[in-house]
């Protein structure tokens, strides 16, 4: 299946999506107005690939800034890779966040306490 | 007395202003309004965690504009009327938004935010987890789940005022300390 892969602007995040090596990623900063137009066609991707997904998928989140219309897209995206990893799939879920930014340590542990998949919370070094 | 908005809007931005705005609430106007005040943010000397509370909160505060704000009553203008202003005194930041609202519904606005304001950390932690996980959301992305995200970062409480406009609409200022 086709990559999905999507520069980042000052509102939406860096998106690549690619099947053949099982790898997941949103980088950068998710702050639109209207957040479902955005995430719709990556959470339609992940139900794709959910019909034939690698054996192991490996998922990085590396956000700077999300609001709160993107926390539930974000958990849509969550939601689909709990499917995968419930039918019996290896999915490895990566939260970074800058060092000292324990609000976004917390989201991570937020969404973690939701979604039935261990998460790897790593810390990176501020920019 | 009647509200006047001018009046409001020169007390709001008397004192310690950086970055204030009124009226058209346009995708356009929430754009620019968030590249300046994160540059006008990052020249006031705060710290690194507190731009980034601030940033947080004023991102919800104006897209919260844009998402419920109405035209200005009596005005022959279509378009979504709001204001906001941003203010930096002694390593604090007030972020301070009105907008007008019709009048059916100042109450369900008032209980959300006494609600919100009773609640501590722990509380609010999952108060937001429960509406995340639970609530159908509307297309405007609410669920009240922008104003939890702002107390719940800013440790502070939300504070609001509803000034009578007349017997249909009321004008609502909301205020947040970080």
């Amino acid at each position: 299946m086709e990559a999905i892969s999507i520069k980042g602007t000052a509102k939406t995040p860096t998106v690549e999506f690619n099947a053949e090596n099982g790898k997941v990623e949103i980088k950068g900063r998710s702050i639109p107005e209207n957040s479902i137009e955005f995430y719709k066609p990556l959470v339609d991707w992940l139900d794709t690939y959910a019909t034939s997904p690698k054996e192991q998928t490996e998922v990085n989140i590396q956000l700077e800034y999300f609001n709160t219309s993107s926390s539930k897209c974000i958990l849509d995206v969550f939601k689909k890779l709990e499917n995968i990893h419930k039918e019996g799939h290896d999915v490895k879920i990566n939260w970074f966040f800058e060092e000292d930014d324990e609000d976004m340590l917390e989201a991570g542990e937020d969404y973690q306490s939701i979604i039935k998949i261990p998460f790897k919370m790593i810390e990176t070094d501020e920019e | 007395m009647i509200f006047n908005f001018e009046e409001w809007f020169e007390k709001a931005t008397k004192n310690d202003t950086i970055l204030k705005y009124s009226g058209h609430i346009s995708s356009e106007v929430v754009n620019k309004t968030l590249d300046d005040v994160e540059l006008l943010l990052k020249e006031q000397g705060l710290s690194k965690k507190k731009i980034k509370r601030a940033y947080n909160a004023i991102v919800e505060g104006v897209q919260n504009l844009y998402h419920h704000s109405i035209k200005e009553p009596n005005s022959q203008d279509e378009e979504k009327f709001g204001a906001y202003c941003i203010r930096v005194h002694n390593d604090e930041i007030d972020i301070i938004t009105g907008n007008y609202i019709t009048f059916n519904v100042v109450q369900i606005i008032k209980d959300r935010i006494d609600q919100i304001n009773i609640l501590d950390k722990d509380d609010l932690k999952a108060l937001y987890k429960k509406i995340l996980s639970n609530q159908e959301f509307s297309d405007k992305g609410g669920g009240g789940l922008g104003m939890v995200d702002i107390a719940k970062r800013t440790g502070s409480k939300l504070q609001y005022t509803f000034f009578d406009f007349d017997e249909k609409y009321t004008f609502f200022e909301l205020k947040v300390n970080v």
